[in-house]
């Protein structure tokens, strides 16, 4: 099989794509990318660019040969020939026999790129305006890859990084020496999705499923970008595939699954304060009982104690504070970055019920999380997320575009009801290009921009959001 | 004036083939979906019906089934296949469910659109019976198991190893009020 | 305005009268040379319209980064621009020609349909008249593409769209009232004696190319009719939701879309036929095998047009397919290119300004026809499909090719229509500037889109900048370049030395056999053919 196609590209043509690759250094063409089937097809259009080029020098040269000698101002006197079947009969023969000989190696290539069986891993790639979802199918794991390039690099009003507009927040990771297949759709129009050094390319259909393979040999970052044109910003979503070894597949498989663990924790679970004391115990044994010792007695004239301290019985809030920011002059540290949102809502419960503090107070993961969110943080995150998912169509200063786009300067839906304001964004509006957030931001992030929009432009509704409140979103009333 | 009648006689004929040439136009959708249906051009798969089992089930071999679910829009619902990966011999009778919940205050009205990759393999896919054939109204909160049945044609050619199962469901609760209010006993049962 | 001044010197006119006077004449003509001058002059007017949007995008992708215009903007542009110059510039420049010339060569007295003929030119200001005020819409003229896919030009479309659909509509009307005239022309009014196969290859490309036109231009009319349908009556033709195919869209529009593509070149080939020989003072070479390859390329036109729709999903066995019928316009069109050149071989040549575009035509055609056998191939389709190879491939056959021929046909027969030689200083710069300007505007995009720059898009990766900003910059010198032509062809109609009768010493033909200007009728009683093509 290998040989038979092998010999069938390389006895016709073979010699002529021999300068290919100084071509592909200067940047001029085709990469051969990193997978058989795109050597395959570089190879091929090797082989017809050099058969053109054969056609083109003949044909001219004989063209600018005629141009040159017959000329009247040579002298040169016209013959009255003005018909020759037998050349006539040569010059229909003679295209026919390149076309066939060309012929044959296209089509054992497409064979073999429509051969999608025994595929390892299935992705399925889904595209919206203007982004791309990945979804992993066999490991439950998606998210959607979005531009990073900021609106300021686009505007000319930063410098343009090395990867100017092939640039995403999250990569396509796949295994290399794997038999990858891809299955595209889309959620609203036709996009496509190109990788040229996998020289994959499939149109994503809304409403109908399209499939691809590759297998990549090289481990590397591969950029590609959409190539049906989808709207406004069409050239602004970009495809960038991290191929790494196997191992670190799995790894980073294993990574991305536990983050998303975590969140679903954080979100989704109902926390009873019997599994927050005894979660919190070990927590409290593993982080806080060197200094504050296991009964929570502290170390007189060192550590102070929690049992019936005025931190562990008094406001929450005060209590949660210290946890997740430290207290600055002491040995007190911050725990933000060393505990999840779990282990200190555990952890804060268990020291405000242990030792007969018996508060009876149970702190939620979320209160954890939306503590870390204040008004400032809320707005510039906002502000990030805005440029990102809003901007291109509500534009950056808010104002939408007239007939296409509603602004968002002072209008109802972001002066009025905050739970409308909410819902849109989680849920869209259906019959709008309004899409629902809800699978494409987290809920900080939602909580973030709809503070955004309410404060920024002069809006200065004043109000906000916290992550917690779109978390536990039902969509509820419309 | 024998050229202006020749000449009238032409133009007659061109306007009549400008004629055809605009119903063609109209002629290839229906064209377009019976070549879709021998071919399987696009993944479009057609209702088997009532297509009694085959007698025989090829136990040599099985091929993989997997099924996703797709969103158009901002459709809001939940709809998931109860099991995502079948191993099914083919020839073999295969019962499976997806289950969808509308989350939403209101009643609303989908339309799921099945899609079968490889194409080639769409007229392999048998369905006898399908949620997919009818529109599927889901009252505010609601959550319904979608029942569908479906075997693997034994002729299926042995590179086809593995086929994929796309429903992508879409909100058509505005549609289905129109076209309810236009004529109220008309049996609006999808041709899908 | 260009046989305004020659109602003093009727020639053969024994009992007729002159135009009328003032701006009735150009509402109420049914004279064909006043309905292809009208025709001629609105197809300029659309040219410098779609090539202004040319120049607006062109100097977007200038630099990277957005400088000028907004994304929207540029969707809008790009769009307006591939829709005047199909529909606005290059096929009413064909069919303004096909009225001056094909009565003239086939020595009819008028079009056969006079009265509708000025119907069908009529119809298209106010088809490109409100294309044109979209732009001034809330949500801003048509954005999806000149190809407008569904369901981005249907649901996802703004409200301008409805009035590109009547304008689609308007000028589909009065493409084919125009060919139904040109066919019937053809069949029914030659000179005694014009038998087909005498007639000049200009007559034939044109016959063929109206029957295409009548065959798929209603196509396109039901094609947009059906988005309408979609948009405002609730039927689902291209939305998966209601049981239709967006895909579906795709087959039917380039069932119109791949004939049209010959509807642009195949009159060019005629041209280009008709003035090779006069040049190189022989005659053609292979006429009847020029005549059957257009036939074929005709014919074959309509069995390739999924190659646009490579990446689409088709089965294997469709890909092959269109693949093997794709590769084998390159035959037909080989044989023509052959005969061009065996035309010129052991003639006796001279280069005027009309002969300069006819060379270039071949050359650059070539060029471009080359590299659509590359695009033929369907696996490395996938590489250059929706790329700037694309784009470089189909400006190479539609610049250098049709309006490059068209060019070449209005200094070719300008003397015969204002009566004034032409200036050749003039037509000669204009010819190697816009030559210059092309290839530098358009060869460089081979290398983007091979380097895998997508088209339509108004912002590009750093890599792709150089041969961006050298392919703008072509874009200007070719733009402006075009200003020397049209101020080239006021002074030939204003003033100039008279032109004889045969005012090229090798041209062949019924036209060169009326003074030049040619009077306001002509062939009022059929001339003797001879022998003659």
């Amino acid at each position: 099989m290998e040989t038979r196609k092998n010999i069938l590209r390389g006895s016709l043509f073979g010699a002529l794509t021999m300068p290919s690759a100084a071509f592909a250094e200067w940047g001029l063409n085709m990469p051969v990318g990193v997978t058989e089937i795109s050597r395959s097809v570089f190879s091929l259009h090797m082989t017809i660019f050099w058969v053109c080029v054969a056609i083109a020098v003949v044909v001219f040269g004989v063209m600018f040969y005629s141009m040159f000698h017959h000329r009247k101002s040579r002298g040169a006197k016209s013959a009255h020939f003005h018909e020759n079947t037998t050349v006539e009969v040569i010059w229909t023969i003679i295209p026919v026999a390149i076309l066939v000989a060309m012929a044959v190696p296209s089509a054992a290539t497409l064979i073999e790129m429509y051969d999608p069986s025994d595929a390892e891993i299935d992705v399925q790639i889904t595209g919206y305006q203007w982004k791309w979802k990945y979804d992993y199918l066999d490991e439950e794991v998606s998210f959607f890859s979005n531009l990073s390039t900021s609106r300021d690099a686009i505007y000319n009003a930063e410098q343009k990084g090395e990867n100017y507009l092939l640039e995403v927040d999250k990569h396509l990771v796949l295994p290399v020496d794997t038999k990858i297949r891809f299955l595209l759709t889309a959620n609203d129009v036709i996009h496509s999705w190109w990788v040229p050094d996998l020289a994959v390319k499939k149109d994503a259909i809304p409403g109908f499923i399209n499939e691809s393979w590759t297998i990549i040999e090289k481990p590397g970052i591969y950029r590609g970008q959409c190539t049906e044109l989808c709207g406004k910003d069409h050239g602004y979503m970009p495809v960038v595939v991290e191929a790494v070894s196997k191992e670190d597949y799995a790894a980073w498989v294993a990574t991305i699954k536990a983050e998303a663990a975590a969140k679903a924790d954080l979100a989704g679970k109902t926390w009873t304060l019997d599994e927050l004391m005894t979660e919190g115990e070990q927590v409290y044994l593993k982080a806080c009982a060197a200094c504050h010792m296991p009964n929570g007695e502290g170390l007189p004239g060192a550590f102070p104690a929690l049992k019936n301290s005025p931190i562990a019985v008094g406001d929450v809030a005060a209590h949660i504070d210290i946890v997740v920011n430290g207290k600055p002059g002491t040995a007190m540290q911050a725990y933000k970055d060393q505990l999840s949102a779990v282990e200190m809502a555990a952890v804060i419960t268990y020291e405000r019920n242990a030792w007969g503090n018996n508060t009876g107070e149970a702190v939620t993961p979320n209160q954890i999380a939306d503590m870390s969110w204040d008004m400032d943080r809320l707005m510039t995150v906002g502000e990030e997320v805005y440029g990102k998912a809003c901007a291109a169509c509500h534009q950056p200063n808010g104002q939408g575009i007239p007939g296409a786009f509603p602004g968002l300067v002072g209008t109802d839906i972001v002066m009025g009801d905050i739970g409308a304001h909410i819902d849109i964004v989680v849920n869209g509006k259906a019959g709008s290009a309004m899409q629902a957030f809800k699978d494409q931001l987290s809920p900080e992030e939602i909580a973030a921009v709809v503070t955004y929009e309410r404060n920024a432009w002069g809006n200065n509704v004043g109000d906000s959001v916290k992550p917690s409140t779109v978390a536990s979103w039902n969509g509820g009333e419309k | 004036m024998s050229v202006a009648a020749d000449t009238k006689k032409l133009v007659a004929r061109l306007v009549l083939g400008t004629v055809l040439m605009f119903g063609f136009g109209f002629a290839m959708v229906p064209i377009y979906n019976v070549f879709c249906e021998i071919t399987g051009l696009n993944g479009k798969i057609t209702r088997t019906g009532e297509s009694e089992q085959p007698l025989v089930v090829n136990q040599d071999r099985t091929v993989k089934v997997r099924f996703i679910s797709v969103f158009n829009e901002e459709m809001p619902w939940e709809f998931e296949p109860m099991q995502k990966v079948y191993q099914v011999n083919p020839g073999q009778m295969q019962q499976t469910a997806f289950v969808a919940t509308n989350p939403t205050a209101n009643n609303m009205v989908a339309q799921a659109i099945p899609s079968v990759s490889p194409s080639e393999a769409a007229q392999y896919l048998q369905k006898v019976n399908c949620f997919c054939f009818d529109r599927q109204p889901l009252d505010a909160g609601a959550t319904a198991e979608m029942p569908m049945v479906f075997f693997i044609d034994p002729e299926i050619p042995e590179h086809l190893d593995s086929i994929t199962l796309s429903y992508t469901l879409f909100d058509i609760t505005d549609q289905q009020q129109v076209a309810e209010a236009k004529n109220d006993n008309n049996d609006k049962r999808s041709t899908l | 305005m260009s046989t305004a001044d020659i109602t003093a010197e009727h020639h053969d006119d024994h009992h007729d009268h002159g135009p009328a006077k003032g701006l009735s004449r150009w509402f109420f003509t049914t004279n064909h040379k006043d309905i292809g001058s009208m025709y001629l002059w609105f197809s300029l007017a659309m040219f410098l319209v779609g090539g202004s949007m040319a120049l607006v995008i062109r100097a977007e992708l200038f630099q990277p980064g957005l400088q000028l215009v907004e994304p929207g903007f540029f969707n809008q542009m790009t769009t307006m621009h591939g829709l005047i110059m199909v529909f606005g510039a290059v096929m009413p420049a064909f069919v303004g020609l096909a009225n001056w010339m094909v009565p003239m060569m086939i020595g009819a007295p008028d079009m056969a349909l006079p009265r509708m003929n000025n119907w069908s030119f009529w119809i298209l200001p106010f088809a490109f008249g409100m294309l044109l005020l979209t732009l001034f819409m809330d949500g801003g003229a048509p954005n999806f593409g000149w190809t407008f896919y569904a369901p981005l030009s249907t649901t996802y479309a703004p409200d301008s769209v409805t009035f590109f659909i009547f304008a689609v509509h308007m000028m589909g009307v009065s493409s084919i009232m125009g060919a139904i005239n040109i066919v019937a022309t053809i069949l029914n009014m030659r000179a005694p004696g014009m038998t087909l196969m005498k007639m000049p290859l200009f007559v034939w490309t044109w016959l063929i190319t109206a029957y295409l036109l009548i065959a798929v231009m209603p196509v396109l009319a039901g094609v947009v009719t059906m988005m309408l349908m979609d948009i405002h009556f609730g039927t689902s033709f291209f939305d998966a939701a209601g049981g239709g195919d967006p895909v579906l869209f795709q087959h039917v529009f380039w069932f119109f879309g791949h004939p049209e593509v010959y509807i642009m070149i195949l009159p060019a080939f005629g041209i280009v036929s008709a003035i090779i020989p006069t040049f190189a003072r022989k005659q053609l070479f292979g006429y009847a095998s020029m005549v059957y390859a257009t036939a074929s390329i005709a014919f074959l036109s309509f069995i390739v047009w999924a190659h646009h729709m490579f990446t689409v999903g088709m089965p294997l066995a469709g890909e092959l397919f269109f693949m093997f019928a794709t590769m084998l316009i390159a035959v037909p069109t080989g044989v023509k290119v052959f005969n061009w050149i065996a035309t010129m071989w052991r003639g006796s040549m001279t280069f005027e300004t009309p002969m300069l575009f006819a060379l270039a035509f071949v050359i650059l055609f070539t060029i471009g026809g080359l590299s659509g056998l590359m695009l033929a191939i369907a696996p490395a389709d996938f590489q250059y499909h929706d790329t700037y190879f694309v784009v470089a491939h189909f400006h190479y056959v539609l610049v250098p090719g049709a309006i490059f021929s068209i060019m070449a046909a209005v200094y070719y027969w300008l003397p015969k229509w204002t009566g004034h030689q032409l200036n050749e200083g003039a037509g000669k710069f204009h010819f190697w500037m816009s030559f210059i300007g092309v290839n530098i505007t358009f060869f460089p995009m081979h290398f983007i889109g091979l380097a895998g720059m997508p088209r339509r898009i108004p912002d590009y990766a750093l890599q792709f900048a150089d041969f961006n900003a050298i392919a703008s910059v072509g874009a200007f010198i070719f733009g402006l370049s075009q200003l020397i032509f049209v101020w080239n062809v006021i002074q030939n109609i204003r003033s100039g030395k008279k032109a004889e009768a045969k005012c090229w010493e090798g041209a062949e033909g019924l036209e060169w056999s009326v003074p030049s200007p040619a009077p306001y009728h002509t062939f009022t009683t059929p001339p003797q053919i001879e022998g003659a093509k």
